[in-house]
């Protein structure tokens, strides 16, 4: 009986389905990859696609020390339809981590991204303040948040190795001001700033997609929130973790302090009856994994066979008091270090911080607050 | 100009009809009325007809022209939708005035493909995601209407009806929600941070209170006696002003109900 009105349906899709216009052009002025044809520059030669992240318009590649970047032609793959000023595959001078400005123009001529490009040679400093923090983008008050960078001595190029989740609670939509987020400068340091990592509630947004938390973390690398939204897990791959690193780390020292949160709820908002903990380490690890690039993400940050040397803060030693802790972790190694592989860049450092020990799964107390300032590794 | 055409043509018809029905109740003082079914027998024979009808409807509330944005159709669903009606009809030989009172639900589910659709996500606790959409958006359109239709009727043929006029709704119950999934976001504008939200983890939206509760449009219909009691008829109803209010301006993009109703009258 159904089946027989059937074509009745037909009619309203038809008329719909011919209304449908032509495609307007796009509107999107992405660079989607930068291709590197030089391999030689590359710390792992496979590595020649590189793709930018989304929430800021810096492209810095990190290179091998020896890399010549004097006359260097990056070439791009852009939203289709767009343009790029300079052109793709011109020569500019990309030595001393010189910036290169590249304009995208979207294909309907509306939208234009300026990207800051460049190679990058430097590596993170043994000495780790937290002096040096920003508004990403200070022009847009309801959505802008801090983010940290490293300065070397006698120059004032700033150096994003620091990554946070910050631009990922950006998209839970909950309306707070920059000093809402989850990770945010602290003024009253060991000596000058620190950095408060803060476990917040993610709003309706964030629950409907069984992200109920968002721990407060820091990071050395990178956070892609393209995929922070991703279910199963998936939102585990927005946090890249480790930048390259060329010295022996032996030990990671600092001061914390550490309040818990009351009531730890499990990613569907279910209370569990236990307590929560923050949770800071370094790891060094094998950024190449037969052949191919290799990152550790949210889920195997601590549990990866690529792991070379750990120092993790036991659970038992966290302590919860209105002092400053100092803290002084040994790096034990798990496997023998290789120092040519070392020099050329093959390892990666990551030092992580985070609010609450099961925020990557979206676990924890809401108000667990950790706060960090003057860390340092001790280097060989 | 044509709607105040339309419009001031119901009024005159209106007018004309209050003035019989003045001039039959001065009659009825003379001769009153005896038997209910008499006044009815009587009415009609004055021209006056009393109509119920019921029917099913089924269209689809869209924007007109259909936008850029809207890149492909995957599916789309009518649902039930019914309408059931009283009317008054006056002829004048050929011509016709007829007024009433709908109950009716406009309905539709929709799955359609977009490309930089832009969308503002409101939550109950007030979290705000908005941007420009890439990929799939669900839409579900389930609105309870009471209507006045205002219209003018011809008579074709011995059998067959034309109306055309005005109809003003007062929308009871508004529903208009979904969820975008399989694609991205770019937040706040094509250049913005992409975020992908995949069909696992959708994000739902509900503009529901963002509807307007008063809509006017326009009525085309045709009505055909199959019995000496039991007529078919068939409504198209083209909605004029936008079903968001007018400070809407998260969908960028007016939106109109148009749905045809086919269905059985009964005149008295």
């Amino acid at each position: 009986m159904k089946r027989k009105h059937l074509w009745i349906w037909a009619f309203p899709l038809l008329a719909m389905a011919s209304c449908i216009q032509e495609e307007a052009p796009n509107a999107e002025a992405d660079i989607e990859y930068c291709i590197i044809r030089d391999k030689s520059i590359l710390i792992n030669e496979v590595d020649t696609l590189f793709k930018p992240n989304t929430d800021h318009n810096r492209i810095d590649i990190y290179v091998k020390q020896n890399a010549d970047l004097a006359a260097f032609a990056p070439e791009f793959r852009l939203t289709e339809g767009a343009t790029i000023q300079p052109a793709s595959g011109t020569v500019h001078d990309f030595s001393a981590e010189q910036v290169v400005e590249y304009t995208v123009t979207s294909e309907d001529g509306q939208w234009q991204k300026t990207y800051q490009m460049r190679f990058i040679k430097a590596v993170v400093p043994n000495e780790l303040h937290f002096e040096h923090f920003e508004l990403n983008d200070p022009a847009n008050p309801a959505k802008t948040y801090y983010q940290w960078f490293e300065v070397m001595p006698g120059s004032d190029t700033h150096y994003y190795f620091w990554a946070s989740g910050n631009s990922g609670f950006k998209m839970t939509g909950v309306q707070v001001g920059p000093e809402g987020y989850p990770t945010v400068p602290w003024t009253a340091g060991v000596q000058g700033n620190g950095v408060k990592l803060e476990t917040k509630d993610t709003g309706w947004f964030g629950n409907s997609m069984q992200m109920p938390i968002a721990a407060g973390n820091l990071f050395l690398g990178t956070f892609d929130a393209t995929y922070a939204l991703a279910p199963g897990g998936g939102a585990m791959k927005a946090t890249c973790f480790g930048v390259p690193f060329t010295r022996k780390p032996l030990r990671l020292k600092g001061y914390y302090r550490f309040k818990a949160g009351e009531t730890f709820i499990n990613e569907k908002k279910e209370v569990l009856d236990r307590p929560d903990y923050c949770d800071f380490y370094g790891v060094l690890y094998e950024n190449t994994q037969n052949g191919e690039s290799f990152v550790l993400h949210g889920d195997d940050v601590l549990t990866s066979p690529a792991i070379v040397a750990l120092a993790r803060i036991p659970q038992e030693d966290i302590v919860q008091v209105d002092d400053w802790t100092y803290f002084d972790l040994p790096f034990e190694y798990r496997k023998e270090l290789d120092m040519q592989r070392l020099e050329n860049c093959g390892y990666n450092l990551a030092v992580v911080f985070s609010s609450s020990v099961e925020g990557a799964s979206f676990k924890g107390a809401v108000g667990s607050t950790l706060w960090i300032d003057e860390v340092s590794l001790e280097c060989e | 100009m044509k709607r105040y055409i339309t419009l001031l043509l119901c009024a005159c018809l209106m007018a004309t009809s209050m003035q019989a029905q003045f001039v039959e109740k001065e009659k009825r003082v003379e001769q009153p009325v005896q038997e209910r079914s008499e006044g009815i027998l009587r009415s009609l024979t004055k021209g006056l007809e009393y109509t119920l009808r019921a029917g099913f409807s089924l269209g689809g509330t869209s924007p007109l022209p259909l936008p850029a944005e809207i890149r492909g159709i995957n599916s789309y669903n009518p649902t039930v939708c019914i309408a059931i009606e009283g009317d008054v009809h006056k002829r004048f030989g050929d011509w016709g005035f007829m007024f009433g009172l709908r109950l009716e639900t406009k309905g539709m589910q929709t799955d359609a493909r977009v490309k930089n659709y832009h969308m503002e996500m409101v939550s109950p606790d007030q979290g705000k995601m908005e941007g420009n959409f890439t990929g799939n958006v669900k839409t579900k359109v389930r609105n309870t209407i009471l209507s006045v239709p205002l219209l003018a009727t011809y008579r074709v043929s011995p059998r067959w009806d034309l109306k055309l006029g005005p109809y003003l709704s007062f929308v009871t119950n508004r529903d208009f929600s979904g969820s975008v999934y399989d694609g991205y976001l770019r937040e706040h504008n094509p250049i913005g941070q992409k975020v992908e939200i995949t069909a696992e983890n959708p994000a739902t939206y509900d503009f529901s209170s963002d509807l307007r509760k008063f809509q006017w449009g326009a009525q085309l219909g045709a009505e055909w006696k199959a019995f000496s009691h039991f007529n078919v008829y068939a409504d198209l109803t083209w909605g004029l002003n936008s079903i968001f209010q007018k400070d809407f301006d998260v969908i960028t993009f007016d939106m109109y109900p148009i749905y045809a109703t086919l269905g059985f009258a009964y005149a008295f």
